[in-house]
C-alpha cells in the first residue's frame, strides 16, 4: 500500500464525531479616523516609520539609506536633482531607470546571479493594510518575490489602498487563488539573543510606508 | 574555608542566579502576552473558534488532506506523503539529489526536528544551515531547541559571544546582541546566496487553496524560498485548516500567543512556484494517525506550536527546555511525546505541577492539565514496572547525567519542594514520599506562592 492510501485508511479507520465549522465573530467597525490612527500606532510601534503629506522622494530614499546606490521601484518616482546627484542617480527613478542602474535585471531568469537582486532600497506599491498591527499586503505583482526580503530597506508605497481594521478582514478582501501574497509588519527583527529586540535582523533592516 | 568550597558556592549562587534568569525571561514573554490579549476584547471568541475550526480539522482529516492535495496539485505543486520519519527524511533526500543539489537553508521547522532531519542530510553529504538566528545558534551548538519558538532562550549572550567568535570571527568577549546579530545577518546572506534549495515548515496548510502559511520575524523562510530554485516544505498532517479566511481568526492568535506581537513580522502564503522553480509539500504522519485514535488526547493535536503553555509553565521556567529530552518541551511536549513514544517519554506528564496555566493561555484551548492528569493514569496502568521508579528517575537521571542540564534542574527540584502543594509530591509516583515526609516543607501553598510571585 502507498504511504498516501496507508495514512487515509488510518485516518478513516478512526470514527471521530463530527464537528461543524464556526461562524466567524463579528467585530466592531471602527471610523476611517480611528482606523488611521490605529495603523499609525502601530506600525510605529513595530518598527516602521510612516510618512504622508507632501512627499519628497529624494529625502525619503535618503533617510532610509544616506548611500543608497541599487535602488529597485516598481513605479516611476520624481526626485530631487540636487539630492540624487549625490547619489548619482537619475532625477526620475523608474523601473528601466533602476534596472540598468543596479544592472539588475530582477526578472525570474536571472535567479541564478541572485548576487544581482542585492538592493540597498526597495519601493514597492501596496493596495492593502490593515491596522491592527500597522501591517501592509504585497501580491504577485512584485516583480521577484525575493526583492522585498532581499532589500536591505524596503519603502512601501500605499496607493489607492484599503485600510482594514483586522487580519480577518484582510484575508476577506484579498484573493486567495494568488500564487504569491505576504503581510509584512514591520522590519526584521529578532530577540534570540537574551530576548534583546534588534531591528534588521536578517531582511530588511528598515520599512517606511509612504501614504500617497 | 578552602577555596574550593568557596569557589563552589559561588558557582551554587551563580547557577541559581541563572534559573532565575531563565524564569524571569519566560515570565517577561507571557507579561507581553497577556497585554496583547487584554487589549483586545474578541480574544475569547477568537480562541473559541479556533478551537471548534480544528476540532472540525481533527473530524475531517483525511478529507480535508485529499482536499488539499488535490488543490496544489492543481497549482504546480509536488505533494508527497510521508508515514514517518525516516520516509520523510528519505524524501527529501531524493528530491535533493535528483537535483544534485548539496547545499540547502532550512527555516524554523518543528516537525524537521522531530525527524532529525539535519542528521540524514548531513550522513548523504548535504549541508543543511538553520536560519532562524536561534536555531543557528543551537545547530553551530550542536544542541536541540530548547524552546519551540524561542530556540536559544536558554543561553546567556556571553556564551553566544563566545560560540560567534569560534565560528563566525567576531570580536573574542563581544556580547551585545546587536553586533552579534548583524554578524550573524552576514553569515547568514552567505549562506542564502549559496543554496539552491530550502525547506521551510508550515504554519498553516489551506485546503481550499492548496497552499501554505508561513510566519517568521526575521523574515528568513522567505529569503530561503525565494532565492531557491526548489522550495520544499514539511508538515505534519495536523496543520490542515479548512479555508482561506480561517488564516484570519488563526494569524490573529499566534503572534499575540507565542510573544504579544499583534502579528509577526512576515506571514507569508505561497501557492504556485514561481516560474522554472519546484515546490514540494510533504505530508507527515509520524505517529499523528494513531494518537488521533485515543479520544482522551485527541484535542493536543489541535496545538499550533505558539509556545505561550512553555512561556507560562512553573516547572519549564524553572528546569529548562532541554531538561525534558524531547524535541517539544514543556506541558504541551508532556503530552505529545509520551502519546506517541512512552516508551522514551513516560515520565514526562509527570513532571507538572498541573497548575492549570496553560490550559488558560492556550489559544486554541486544548485541556492541557486535564490531558496531562489522564495522561499519568494511562501510564501508570498500562505500564508493567512500577511507575514510581522508572518514571521520576529516569527523568531525574537524564538531568543527573548532563551537567548543564543539573545546573538548572536542582534548583527546581529545590524550589519544587518549597513551592509544590503536598499532592503534587507526595503523589504514588514519588515513593520517597510516600512514608517519610521531605524537608523544607512548603509553607504557602503552591497556588498563593504563585499568585504572589505572578505579577513579578
Ligand atoms: S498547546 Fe496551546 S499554548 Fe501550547 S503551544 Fe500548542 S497552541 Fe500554544
Amino acid at each position: 500500500m502507498s504511504s498516501r492510501s496507508d495514512i487515509l485508511a488510518r485516518l478513516r479507520g478512526t470514527a471521530v464525531p463530527a464537528v461543524s465549522l464556526p461562524a466567524y465573530p463579528t467585530i466592531p467597525e471602527l471610523t476611517q479616523e480611528a482606523l488611521v490612527e490605529r495603523f499609525r500606532a502601530n506600525a510605529s510601534a513595530a518598527g516602521s516609520t510612516v510618512i504622508s503629506g507632501n512627499l519628497n522622494w529624494s529625502e525619503i530614499i535618503s533617510s532610509a539609506s544616506p548611500s543608497a546606490h541599487k535602488i529597485y521601484s516598481d513605479g516611476n518616482i520624481d526626485t530631487d536633482k540636487s539630492v540624487m546627484r549625490s547619489f548619482s542617480l537619475p532625477e526620475t527613478l523608474s523601473k528601466s531607470h533602476t534596472a540598468e542602474l543596479s544592472r539588475t535585471r530582477t526578472s525570474t531568469d536571472n535567479i541564478n546571479q541572485p548576487h544581482s537582486v542585492l538592493l540597498d532600497v526597495a519601493v514597492l506599491t501596496s493596495h492593502l493594510a490593515v491596522a491592527e498591527n500597522g501591517s501592509i499586503w504585497l501580491t504577485d505583482s512584485v516583480e521577484h518575490r525575493v526583492i522585498p526580503f532581499i532589500t536591505e530597506h524596503l519603502i512601501i508605497r500605499l496607493i489607492d489602498y484599503d485600510l482594514v481594521a483586522t487580519m480577518a478582514d484582510a484575508y476577506d478582501r484579498l484573493d486567495s487563488s494568488l500564487a504569491f501574497c505576504i503581510c509584512i509588519a514591520g522590519p526584521s527583527k529578532t530577540a534570540d539573543i537574551e530576548q534583546s529586540l534588534v531591528i534588521g535582523a536578517q531582511a530588511a533592516r528598515s520599512l517606511t510606508i509612504v501614504l500617497e | 574555608m578552602s577555596t574550593t568550597v568557596a569557589r563552589d558556592i559561588e558557582a551554587y549562587v551563580r547557577d541559581e542566579k541563572r534559573v532565575d534568569w531563565h524564569d524571569e525571561s519566560l515570565w517577561h514573554i507571557r507579561s507581553k502576552r497577556d497585554r496583547s490579549t487584554h487589549g483586545l476584547p474578541e480574544w475569547e471568541q477568537l480562541r473559541q473558534t479556533a478551537s471548534q475550526i480544528k476540532e472540525h480539522v481533527i473530524s475531517k482529516l483525511p478529507d480535508l488532506l485529499e482536499e488539499f492535495e488535490r488543490n496544489a496539485t492543481a497549482n504546480g505543486v509536488k505533494v508527497h506523503w510521508a508515514r514517518d520519519a525516516q520516509e520523510h527524511n528519505e524524501i527529501v533526500v531524493q528530491i535533493l539529489q535528483s537535483q544534485q543539489i548539496d547545499k540547502v537553508v532550512k527555516s524554523k521547522s518543528m516537525l524537521t526536528e522531530e525527524c532529525k532531519l539535519n542528521h540524514h542530510l548531513e550522513k548523504h553529504a548535504i549541508q543543511v544551515v538553520d536560519t532562524d538566528l536561534g536555531e543557528r545558534i543551537v545547530q553551530l551548538r550542536d544542541e536541540e531547541p530548547s524552546h519551540i519558538v524561542l530556540p536559544a532562550i536558554h543561553l546567556k549572550k556571553e556564551e553566544i559571544g563566545e560560540l560567534f567568535h569560534e565560528h563566525l570571527g567576531t570580536d573574542k568577549g563581544a556580547a551585545d546582541p546587536k553586533y552579534l546579530t548583524e554578524a550573524a545577518r552576514q553569515h547568514l546572506r552567505t549562506k542564502f546566496l549559496e543554496s539552491t534549495a530550502a525547506i521551510t515548515g508550515v504554519n498553516f496548510a489551506i485546503a481550499e487553496t492548496g497552499g501554505v502559511t508561513i510566519c517568521t520575524n526575521e523574515g528568513n523562510a522567505d529569503l530561503g524560498v525565494n532565492l531557491a530554485r526548489v522550495q520544499i516544505h514539511c508538515m505534519g498532517i495536523e496543520k490542515i485548516i479548512p479555508r482561506w479566511t480561517d488564516l484570519g481568526i488563526f494569524t490573529r492568535l499566534l503572534g499575540r500567543s507565542a510573544t504579544g506581537q499583534s502579528t509577526t513580522i512576515y506571514t507569508s502564503h505561497y501557492h504556485k512556484p514561481r516560474p522554472g522553480t519546484e515546490m514540494h509539500i510533504i505530508l507527515v504522519d509520524n505517529g499523528r494517525s494513531e494518537h488521533r485514535k485515543r479520544e482522551d488526547f485527541r484535542a493536543s493535536l489541535k496545538c499550533i506550536r505558539c509556545g505561550a503553555c512553555i512561556n507560562t509553565c512553573p516547572v519549564y521556567r524553572r528546569a529548562g527546555g532541554h531538561s525534558y529530552g524531547a524535541t517539544i518541551p514543556g506541558p504541551i511536549g508532556s503530552i505529545l511525546n509520551p502519546t506517541r513514544k512512552p516508551e522514551d517519554h513516560a515520565e514526562l506528564p509527570f513532571a507538572s505541577s498541573l497548575c492549570g496555566s496553560c490550559t488558560d493561555v492556550c489559544p486554541v484551548k486544548i485541556n492541557i492539565h486535564e490531558q496531562l492528569y489522564l495522561l499519568r493514569q494511562d501510564i501508570t496502568e498500562t505500564s508493567v514496572v512500577p511507575a514510581s521508579k522508572t518514571r521520576s528517575f529516569s527523568f531525574l537521571a537524564r538531568i543527573l547525567t548532563r551537567p548543564r542540564l543539573y545546573r538548572m534542574a536542582g534548583s527546581t527540584a529545590r524550589w519544587a519542594t518549597r513551592n509544590l502543594p503536598r499532592w503534587a509530591i507526595y503523589h504514588r509516583s514519588n515513593a520517597w514520599g510516600q512514608y517519610r515526609d521531605l524537608p523544607a516543607a512548603p509553607q504557602d501553598s503552591f497556588r498563593e506562592w504563585y499568585m504572589k510571585n505572578r505579577t513579578s
